[in-house]
């Protein structure tokens, strides 16, 4: 196709060339030519399967030959009249007179011009050549090859015979040649595509022959000859055995052309005037004195096919425009067929009512009713009309303002009472209730006084004698006896039921007016309550545990067998565990107040999920490892002994408190090296990296000074963090130590009058519940916890380090892991049995080898180089599949989504009614293409016209 | 002061037997929880659901002695559908009924195509080996059934299609002719290659346009305005049938030899727009749904399958035990049904959705049927719902065929990898699915 196009456009530029060069110089061929262009465009392609296309093939041939014979005669046109042109210099002074010059004319000027032509003719031939190729390139086809190479082998052929033939005549007879040629050339040059053309051409060249073996001397006198021949001649050719033939065939195409036809005019000097207007008629072109010949028709073959690329196209281009439809109908997202469907039309209400005809006999003995009455609407009019007609002018008018003006007002008034109507408020239509009571009230006084004094009498009688009466409570004899037996009756039933509403009126009564702004603030003040009435749960909840206290010491002293010392001790161990439970409670109650809500559930969600490590808050196990966990609780409360042993032992000796307290838990970390690991440690680490940083940063003297100043800042921030972040308020454990050590003081003090008195001193004193507890062991250490002498002497660290004292996190952890790791590995398993493949009995050798049968690693296990996590030093990714949840997964992102985001977008919103109102859900729901059952559904309909190829 | 949850009955309680209970709701998420598990186990009911109730099978029609190998459907009656068999029997159904409305023996030897008009009437064209194109009305009086006009072609004919708004109809045999209703002589012929055509179809959209396909593998276009057929494109293996979709003017499909169907766009032939594949042997007949969206296809593998229009496998697949090879296939004018004409002489009346409820269905059932296909169209990836919904009770023979195709497409394709492999980088390029069946374009 590009070969196609690029030949087309040469074709182009030389139309365009021919056309602006042959308009200026040669004008009358400028038709000729333009055809002549064309004519390359005639595919020469053949197949000679086709006995119809072996004729085309013929004529192609021949026109080819004739192609390049023309080819060749412009060149020689060229050259002889150059020659002319000289021999006109030397002769006009010696043979030419004036008559003879004018006479002569016509041929200087074309030969003048042919020069030109002929130059543009190779151009363009050349060209056209060119594009044959190119032409020919692109029809080639498989079969086709082989004989187009032939056909440019046999053409190479005439072309060299055709050269060698016109060398051999370029010294003919010139005259001759002139006239002769020119004939032709105007033939050739019109009509190209001739087959006739090929004999003629062969007769020319005939005659030529005749003649070749004149000189060039000859040619002067032989210029002469024809001017005389010229004059005698009655055909616009010589006449010849060669050129009859031509004739004859020649019907269509004109033989005789104006030149011919003036040509013994030109001599005469008094048609002048005739030869302008000839000429003028001649040059302009356009005026229709040659009209452009058609084009031969192209071979079937080749014209079928340009008909069909044709069509194709324009079909093509026809039905893109069904696209937008397509698309559309395709994007939509809901398609109800049938499409074109028209809507249902619905009827107003008018159009039923004008519509109406009676069927029923109802219906039918009402319109007849309505006939006999007049009331009928057509009836009404009619009387209205009537009744108008009667009137004047002037009252007519003003009807119709007062008529308007009421309806204005009719509708003020409508807005009003709507506005009116939309109020809810309860309160309000109370007090209008009371207000209309009172202004009709007031209207009846002022109407009739006396009538409104006895009504107001009536209504306080009315309400003293329910009240007297009771009639609005159930409590009544009367209500009884109504309740019991006037259930079935429709009056008994009713009587209770006014006298419910009564009552309830009532109370309303006593309520009053503020019963809707209380219903208001109800919920606001309960909200305040709620909190005091915690408070106040709380005071009673202690007020009874110390009454349960008080009673227990009053229960103390037993005689007989609950007197005896094994059962006082049980009671008493039976005491103490209910005192623990008591104490408890207090904590919960106490600690209660200080939790906010949120962490109560945060740790509820996460009792259930996760399971703490030790008493370590900062450190979960997510699923499993229950059995470590456990050793690790026994091997808390051991150390925890231990650690209160210490601490009691410290409280014996407070001097040397300070040392011996620190020693053992340093020891211990040591042991476990958390100085380097532990996170809550950090506060040095960080001071220690940021000092290292510091003689770092002398070493590092080509960072920027913005770096600096940007890491300084950093790490003074990160310091600041570290150190707010983890920093224990030491002091205020302190406080409340050093508060408990009084408190506890004071105790020991009075503990034993207490003791003797059996009575509690004070109630709020929380210290002097531990006083019977004090004859226990374990009591005795949580008491002595306190007595620490010097507790600033803490330092942070160590009270980290106390805080982890049980907790030997990394290794545990790395311990797991390590037993993760292990049960994931994939596992070898040794098959070989013992005794099979071996020999048995005395002398036999033991195998060098051992054969190892292995079976094959299990599936599902990974190689611990392999393990997501093992580079991860402080992180156990669990890589193995939770085949349950496999059925719940897809495998890869299905096909129109793009991420994995967006598919699970889809999935978010879920469809049914529980999540969605109605409205939506039905929405969603809709299938995207709906029909209807037993419809026909009709192709697409057309929404424009099709029927003819428009442009 | 108490606050009393309290409700008037009179919101909740009907007023006649027939009225239906309002059922108050509370859309507090929180009343509701494990949304996406519940409806994914909903979706998962619904797709086993939808399975348990796919039956297809309607009803057969039978009374055609021998094989039917061409139908075709009234463009504007439901019920009616017109059957040719071997022995050149026709006969018009009524598919409400199941029964016969009219028979008679109209050809000489195999009734090749018959067609419906729109035209004139009640009209039905039929044509056949015998060189004869024969024009019915069943509604004729009379008891010797007589075709109102006979046409006698020079050849055999192939199939016939008629034009939807025109009195036009057209002929294939060694070329086409299009033919007036009333003149005895084609009004125009189309002849591109000298092999026979064995089918030729109107476009139902785009009604001028024409497209057959002949048995030298070629698919061929024509425009009726235009005096010489579009274009033509050579496939690797015979094209059978091919259908015009209704909703897309310039789109067909059309039914290969080779066990696919193809998509095409007509102004783009070098390349398919979609391949369907999954039968194991050679499509025969293709049938496009009214709304554009499904194609039913009938095979040599005796079983019937729909497909979505747009993918590239099939949704179903129908089969019986007696089912021979089908030859024709329709869908039904309302998109609900599927028929199929097989050797064995029976036309069968198929759902085209497998498990869709007949007959009414009220408001609530409708809603809870789409809001189930829903769930299984939003879950359908999911391993389980995907596995339910795909799975089919299949033939053994069918079975076999598609393990040994698969053992075959999988040798080629290694083959040819292993001579990628082995030869020059890039010599040999791999090829599109869709291009592959085209062999090229004549223009």
């Amino acid at each position: 196709m590009g070969k196609k196009k690029l030949g087309n456009s040469k074709s182009k530029n030389s139309i365009k060339k021919s056309k602006t060069s042959f308009t200026t110089n040669y004008k009358n061929s400028g038709p000729k030519n333009s055809s002549k262009s064309k004519q390359p465009k005639n595919p020469n392609k053949i197949s000679g399967k086709d006995i119809f296309e072996i004729d085309q093939e013929e004529t192609k041939q021949e026109r080819r030959r004739r192609n390049i014979d023309e080819i060749e005669s412009y060149e020689y046109a060229g050259a002889e009249k150059i020659e002319k042109k000289d021999d006109e210099e030397i002769d006009s002074d010696e043979a030419f007179n004036d008559s003879d010059e004018e006479r002569f004319e016509h041929f200087i000027f074309r030969g003048s011009n042919q020069k030109d032509i002929k130059k543009q003719l190779d151009k363009e031939i050349d060209l056209d050549e060119t594009e044959e190729d190119d032409d020919d390139n692109e029809e080639s086809e498989l079969d086709e090859d082989d004989e187009e190479d032939q056909e440019d082998e046999r053409e190479v052929a005439r072309k060299s015979i055709a050269r060698f033939v016109w060398l051999d005549e370029s010294d003919n007879d010139e005259s001759e040649m002139d006239e002769e040629f020119k004939a032709l050339m105007d033939n050739d040059v019109q009509e190209i595509d001739d087959e006739t053309k090929a004999d003629k051409l062969a007769s020319f060249i005939g005659s030529l022959d005749k003649k070749r073996k004149r000189t060039i001397d000859d040619e002067i006198s032989s210029l002469e000859k024809p001017k005389k021949q010229l004059k005698e001649r009655t055909e616009a050719y010589e006449e010849s055995e060669y050129n009859l033939a031509t004739r004859e065939s020649s019907n269509i195409r004109k033989k005789i052309d104006l030149h011919d036809l003036i040509g013994s005019i030109q001599e005469e000097t008094g048609f002048s005037g005739l030869k302008q207007k000839l000429a003028s008629l001649e040059s302009g072109g356009n005026k229709g004195t040659y009209k452009e010949p058609l084009s031969a028709p192209l071979p079937p073959r080749i014209q079928d096919r340009l008909n069909r690329q044709a069509a194709y196209e324009k079909v093509n281009k026809d039905i893109t425009k069904w696209e937008p439809i397509v698309k559309q109908n395709r994007e939509a997202e809901h398609l109800k067929f049938p499409m074109n469907a028209p809507l249902p039309h619905k009827q107003t209400n008018n159009v039923l009512a004008s519509m109406f005809q009676p069927v029923t006999e109802l219906e039918k003995e009402i319109d007849s009713m309505l006939v006999e009455s007049g009331v009928k609407e057509k009836n009404l009019q009619q009387y209205e009309e009537l009744q108008m007609s009667k009137l004047s002018v002037e009252e007519v008018e003003k009807r119709v303002k007062e008529l308007r003006k009421m309806r204005e007002l009719a509708f003020r008034e409508e807005i009003k009472g709507r506005r009116i109507a939309k109020i809810k408020s309860k309160t309000y239509r109370k007090i209008r209730k009371k207000e209309k009571n009172k202004l009709d009230l007031k209207q009846l006084a002022e109407l009739d006084p006396k009538l409104a004094r006895e009504e107001q009498l009536r209504l306080e009688r009315a309400r003293a004698q329910e009240r007297m009466t009771l009639k609005h409570k159930n409590t009544s004899k009367w209500a009884k006896q109504a309740l019991k037996h006037g259930r079935h009756d429709l009056e008994g039933r009713q009587a209770i039921a006014e006298q419910l509403q009564r009552h309830e009126e009532l109370k309303r009564k006593i309520h009053d007016l503020g019963s809707d702004e209380e219903l208001d603030d109800f919920s606001s003040e309960n909200s305040d309550e709620k909190d005091d009435d915690i408070d106040a749960i709380k005071e009673k909840a202690f007020d009874e545990l110390a009454q349960l206290e008080r009673k227990e010491t009053e229960n103390e002293e037993m005689e007989g067998l609950f007197g005896m010392k094994f059962m006082r001790i049980a009671m008493d161990k039976e005491k103490y565990r209910t005192r623990g439970m008591i104490d408890d409670f207090i904590e919960d109650l106490e600690n209660e107040e200080n939790s906010t809500k949120d962490e109560k559930t945060k740790k509820e969600v996460k009792k259930s999920t996760i399971t703490h490590v030790g008493n370590n808050p900062g450190r979960m196990i997510f699923g499993g490892f229950e059995k470590s966990t456990s050793e690790h609780k026994f091997d808390i409360k051991k150390l925890s002994k231990s650690i209160f042993d210490l601490k009691s032992s410290s409280a014996e000796e407070p001097k040397d408190d300070d040392n011996k307290l620190t020693e053992p838990i340093n020891n211990y970390s040591s042991e476990i090296n958390f100085e380097e690991e532990n996170p809550w440690l950090q506060t040095d680490s960080t001071k220690i990296v940021s000092s290292s940083k510091k003689n770092n940063k002398g070493i590092i003297k080509e960072n920027n000074k913005s770096d600096k100043i940007v890491s300084k800042l950093k790490k003074q921030k990160q310091g600041d963090q570290s150190q707010n972040g983890i920093e224990i308020d030491v002091d205020k454990i302190l406080t409340i130590g050093s508060v408990q050590n009084k408190s506890m003081n004071e105790n020991d003090q009075r503990g034993k009058e207490i003791k003797e008195i059996n009575s509690p001193t004070s109630r709020s004193d929380k210290a002097s519940k531990f006083k019977s507890m004090e004859d226990y062991d374990t009591f005795d250490v949580e008491t002595n916890f306190v007595h620490v002498k010097n507790p600033t002497a803490f330092s942070q660290r160590e009270l980290v380090a106390r805080a982890f004292a049980n907790d030997n996190v990394i290794k545990e952890f790395e311990a797991e892991k390590q037993a993760i790791i292990e049960d994931d590995e994939p596992k070898e398993q040794d098959l070989t049995l013992p005794g099979w493949g071996s020999w048995s009995g005395k002398g036999v050798k033991k195998p060098k080898k051992k054969k190892l049968v292995l079976a094959k690693p299990l599936p599902g296990g990974i190689e611990a180089s392999k393990r997501k996590d093992a580079k991860l030093q402080y992180v156990i990714i669990n890589e193995k599949r939770i085949k349950k949840a496999k059925k719940y997964l897809s495998t890869n992102i299905p096909h129109p989504f793009e991420t994995r985001e967006q598919y699970e977008r889809s999935l978010r919103t879920p469809l049914g009614t529980e999540w969605n109102t109605q409205e939506v859900f039905q929405k969603i729901v809709t299938p995207r293409i709906i029909t209807k059952m037993g419809t026909v559904i009709d192709p697409l309909n057309v929404p424009f016209h099709t029927n003819d190829l428009d442009e | 002061k108490v606050k009393v949850l309290s409700r008037s009955a009179s919101e909740y309680t009907r007023k006649t037997t027939q009225d239906i209970y309002k059922i108050k709701r509370n859309y507090d998420p929180k009343l509701h929880p494990l949304e996406r598990a519940r409806e994914y186990t909903r979706a998962l009911n619904a797709v086993k659901l939808e399975r348990m109730f796919a039956k297809p099978f309607v009803g057969d029609l039978s009374g055609h002695s021998d094989g039917v190998y061409c139908m075709a459907k009234h463009p504007k009656k439901l019920t009616t559908v017109i059957s040719g068999s071997g022995d050149g029997e026709l006969r018009i159904w009524d598919l409400s009924d199941r029964e016969t409305k009219w028979k008679v023996i109209g050809h000489k030897s195999i009734v090749k195509g018959v067609c419906c008009s729109l035209t004139k009437g009640n009209l039905y064209f039929s044509c056949g080996t015998d060189k004869t194109v024969k024009i019915w009305n069943p509604d004729q009086l009379g008891e010797e059934v007589s075709p109102l006009n006979t046409y006698v072609g020079k050849f055999a004919f192939s199939a016939i299609d008629h034009h939807r708004n025109d009195p036009i109809f057209a002929t294939s045999g060694s070329q086409i002719d299009i033919w007036d209703e009333n003149r005895s002589d084609p009004i125009k012929t189309f002849n591109w290659g000298a092999d026979t055509i064995n089918t030729v179809r109107f476009n139902q959209t785009e009604t001028n346009i024409l497209g057959s396909c002949g048995t030298d593998r070629t698919i061929i276009l024509y425009d009726l305005r235009m005096n010489s057929p579009l274009t033509k494109s050579v496939l690797q293996m015979k094209t059978n049938a091919i259908a015009w979709n209704p909703m897309e003017a310039f789109n067909f499909t059309a039914a290969n030899e080779d066990h696919n169907c193809y998509t095409f766009d007509m102004r783009k032939m070098d390349c398919a727009l979609n391949v369907l594949k999954d039968h194991v042997s050679a499509v025969l007949d293709i049938d496009y749904s009214p709304t554009g969206e499904e194609i039913v296809t009938g095979a040599y593998d005796r079983t019937l399958r729909i497909y979505s229009a747009h993918q590239g496998h099939s949704r179903d697949i129908y089969h019986t035990k007696r089912m021979q090879r089908i030859f024709c296939v329709k869908y039904s004018m309302d998109s609900k049904y599927v028929l199929s004409g097989s050797d064995d002489g029976n036309i069968r009346l198929w759902k085209a959705k497998a498990s869709e409820k007949l007959g009414p269905k009220d408001y609530r059932e409708r809603a809870h049927m789409e809001y189930q296909e829903k769930l299984i169209d939003r879950y359908k990836y999911l391993p389980e719902i995907k596995r339910v919904s795909r799975h089919r009770n299949i033939p053994k023979a069918i079975k076999n065929a598609q393990s040994t195709k698969r053992i075959m497409l999988q040798s080629q394709r290694r083959k040819e990898e292993n001579l990628r492999r082995h030869s020059k980088k890039g010599s040999i390029p791999y090829k599109a699915e869709r291009k592959k069946p085209i062999v090229g374009i004549a223009k």
